[in-house]
Parts: structure tokens; C-alpha cells; sequence
């Protein structure tokens, strides 16, 4: 742990509505238990943030925060209609309001630790951007000294090529790249299996295994 | 929170509302002091004692006293309750979420024009509130209209080169209100709207006479 912790962690996430999250979990799920599922994960990835050091932790948020928010994050709503805009928006939003380096993670992949999200942060030091590759092509974090939106704008996000085209969008524009190592973020009940054994101690994992997974 | 800027506002200044990603609008504080249309939708469901949270200049709290309904307006800015009680209101500097006199005994509590937003996390501030009202009150919130998205924002107040501290503010639509109230606590939600503005009331019992 760096006693100087040089960026800030950022979490985009949705609220987690029954009918409005992880519908690619249903079926075999119904929409209340993907709501929980993702309401676990997002429980998770807040937790691994709030142990880790940063100098602000951020939320952008789609929708309304509830009694899974712990204290210590400071909202701000998503903008943009496609990914990419929303990441490269909450990337600016973010440094605007504080001009520290940003990591970037997600609400999908729960096994992440605050050992992780430690190196990513410690990485912006002595590199330009880190980035963690996740299992189906796209990544799971992503980390950047300067943000800036023309790093991310175009990149087509939840594509097979999504991570090899972030890359070499990061490569153009001269950055040096810390790698993390890959997670499975969880998509379909498949990758929810994998992650829950993964982690078996997670929010993710008890809530996996009370639906009789 | 809000600071100088906002009082600055109240006593006539002008003032705009700047959003994270440098949107600014223009703040009509002058809007806050004489009634609106559709106060009315909210001013006739208030009973005694009646507590106005966020009470700002007092246009609600001053009105229900001329009306006989006891009632108290809450704010956390300085100038606005010297202006309410000014106007003949009473009024107490306080934040909604430290003691609030009457705590578990009022019969109405308002959360008018946007005050449902105060603190950026609307389901804590419902719960808040529901536990100053009585077991049988009720607390009546404006909101946001169903097409609006719920969501919650970081603002600060500007004038010119001035800028005040960064804070939470939350949007709340109509079409969310019955979940989150769920969420809070509240078991009876109903919904309607007056001049184009959209209020719930909220209760803990299902019945209500
Ligand atoms: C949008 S203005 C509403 C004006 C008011 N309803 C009126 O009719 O004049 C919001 C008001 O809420 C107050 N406020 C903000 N946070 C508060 C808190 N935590 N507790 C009490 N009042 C608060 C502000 O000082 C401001 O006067």
C-alpha cells in the first residue's frame, strides 16, 4: 500500500432495479434474482474501493443510490448515450473535480480485491495508463494519469475486439500501459458460476449460491 | 453547504447552479418567495404541526401560519430563516439530518420544490424524515416529472469567478417514487399532479382516512 496513494478509484455502475440490470442473466434467473446478483457485485466491487487507498472514491451512478452505498463515495450521474461516451464522461467528471489520476472500474466483476485495485493505482506513478484485461475480449479496469475522452470515444465497447482496439488506442497516443492481470466479469450464468467459485467468500458468491446455483 | 453564494442569492444577487461537467444554470432564488402555482396541492394537505424542511425564505411555512396550520421551517442557511421569521414564519437553522425539535411527532413533513434532492441520497433523507413524522403523518415530497430521470448530481453555486463547494443533490422522478419510499420505510405512496408540477404523499400505514 502506497502511503501517498496518487489517483482516485471511480465505480460506473447501474442501479440495480429488477428488469433494469444483468437481463443477460435471464433466464436462466428471473429479473429479481439478476437484480440481486448485481446488487451483490456492486456491494463487492464498493467494498474492495472502500479498502483501498485513494484520494477520492467516486461513483457514476445510472439512477438513484440505496442502503447498499457504503459512506466515503461522492455521486455523479452518468452522461452520454454509448459506453464509450459514458466512460470517457465519467473519466473527465471525475478529474474535473479533482485533478488526480482516475482508475476506473466496473460492477461486474465482484472477485476484484483491494490488492488489485492497489496496483492500479500505485501503477499510475510510473505509467501513463494500467489496464486489466477481462476474459471476454473487453477489460475490467482501466486506469488513466491524464484523462482525456479522444482515449476512449470510438472504442467499440462489449465487443470481442473491444480490448485489442483500447489498446492500440492507448498505444497511438503514446502511453505507457501497466497490465493487471485478466478477470472473468460476470455476463451470463455461465461466467457467474466461475466468478462465485472464485471468490466464494463475496456478497457475490452467498447470493450466488442462495438462488441454488 | 450551500454557503455565502446561496445568501448572496436570497438578498438579491445572481447566481448560477454549475454542474460537474461545466453546464450552468441560472439560479432563480426570487422564485422562492412568493407562492407558485400548484402550492396550493400542497399547502391544503398540511396539517398541524406541519414541518417545512428546507424551508428557504419560508413562502410555505409563512403561508400556513396566515392559515392557522402550526408549522415550522428548517434550513441550514442563516439569511433564509432570518427572512422566514422576517415574514412572520417560525423558524430554526438546523439540518434536517442533526435534532430537529418534535422529532417523531409531526403530522405533516414537506419536502418542497426540490428538496427531496437534499444530501443526494434521497432514500436516506426518506428515512430520516420518516422518522420525524408521527407513526400516522405523512410526508408530502415534490418531484420530478415521470419522464425525468432520477439521478443524483454534483453541484456547486457561481457568480462570476466565485465558486462555493462542491455538493450532492438528487433529482427524483415520479415514476420512481413508489420504490424508493418502499425502500424507505413507507408503505402508502399516492401520486398527483397540479400546474405541471408532480407531488406524492407518503405514509407508514396502508389505510389513511
Ligand atoms: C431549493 S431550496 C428550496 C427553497 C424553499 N423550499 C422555499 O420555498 O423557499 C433548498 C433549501 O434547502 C436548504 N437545505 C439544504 N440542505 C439542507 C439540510 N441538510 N437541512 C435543512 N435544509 C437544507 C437550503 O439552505 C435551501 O434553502
Amino acid at each position: 500500500m502506497s502511503p501517498h496513494c496518487p489517483a482516485q478509484i471511480l465505480i460506473i455502475a447501474k442501479e440495480p432495479v429488477a428488469g433494469r440490470v444483468k437481463t443477460r442473466l435471464t433466464p436462466p434467473f428471473s429479473p429479481r434474482q439478476a437484480a440481486a446478483l448485481a446488487e451483490a457485485a456492486l456491494r463487492d466491487s464498493l467494498r474492495a474501493v472502500s479498502a483501498t487507498p485513494a484520494t477520492q472514491r467516486l461513483l457514476a451512478l445510472d439512477g438513484l443510490p440505496g442502503g447498499w452505498l457504503p459512506a466515503g463515495f461522492v455521486i455523479i450521474p452518468q452522461r452520454g448515450t454509448s459506453l464509450d461516451e459514458r466512460l470517457a464522461a465519467a473519466f473527465s467528471d471525475a478529474h474535473r473535480l479533482r485533478p488526480d489520476p482516475v482508475v476506473l472500474i466496473g460492477m461486474d466483476t465482484p472477485q476484484v480485491t483491494p490488492a488489485l485495485l492497489g496496483e492500479a493505482v500505485d501503477a499510475l506513478e510510473r505509467h501513463d495508463a494500467v489496464y486489466g484485461p477481462a476474459a471476454d475480449g473487453g477489460f475490467w479496469l482501466l486506469g488513466l494519469r491524464r484523462p482525456d475522452p479522444a482515449l476512449l470515444l470510438g472504442v467499440p465497447m462489449s465487443h470481442p475486439e473491444t480490448g485489442k482496439l483500447q489498446l492500440d488506442r492507448l498505444d497511438r497516443a503514446g502511453l505507457t500501459v501497466h497490465l493487471l492481470p485478466e478477470l472473468t466479469d460476470v455476463d451470463t450464468a455461465a461466467d457467474a458460476a466461475i466468478v462465485a467459485a472464485h471468490a466464494p467468500d463475496s456478497h457475490f458468491a452467498a447470493t450466488f449460491r442462495a438462488l441454488g446455483r | 453547504m450551500m454557503g455565502q453564494l446561496y445568501a448572496d442569492a436570497l438578498g438579491g444577487a445572481s447566481a448560477e447552479l454549475e454542474y460537474v461537467d461545466g453546464t450552468r444554470v441560472a439560479l432563480d432564488a426570487a422564485r422562492w418567495f412568493d407562492l407558485i402555482d400548484g402550492d396550493e396541492a400542497l399547502l391544503e394537505r398540511c396539517a398541524s404541526p406541519t414541518l417545512d424542511i428546507g424551508s428557504g425564505p419560508g413562502r410555505l411555512t409563512v403561508e400556513l401560519t396566515r392559515r392557522g396550520v402550526r408549522a415550522l421551517g428548517i434550513d441550514i442557511t442563516p439569511s433564509a430563516v432570518a427572512l422566514t421569521r422576517r415574514a412572520g414564519g417560525f423558524a430554526l437553522l438546523r439540518d434536517v439530518f442533526d435534532e430537529v425539535p418534535g422529532g417523531g411527532r409531526w403530522t405533516t413533513a414537506l419536502l418542497a420544490d426540490g428538496n427531496i434532492g437534499i444530501g443526494g441520497h434521497p432514500e436516506a433523507l426518506l428515512r430520516r424524515v420518516r422518522q420525524l413524522v408521527r407513526p400516522d403523518g405523512t410526508v408530502l415530497a415534490e418531484l420530478a416529472p415521470p419522464d425525468a430521470k432520477s439521478r443524483v448530481d454534483r453541484v456547486r453555486l457561481r457568480r462570476g469567478p466565485r465558486v462555493g463547494d462542491w455538493f450532492g443533490w438528487a433529482t427524483v422522478s415520479a415514476g420512481d417514487i413508489r420504490r424508493l419510499a418502499h425502500a424507505a420505510g413507507f408503505r402508502r405512496v399516492e401520486r398527483w399532479t397540479a400546474h405541471g408540477r408532480w407531488f406524492a404523499a407518503l405514509s407508514r400505514r396502508v389505510s389513511s382516512t
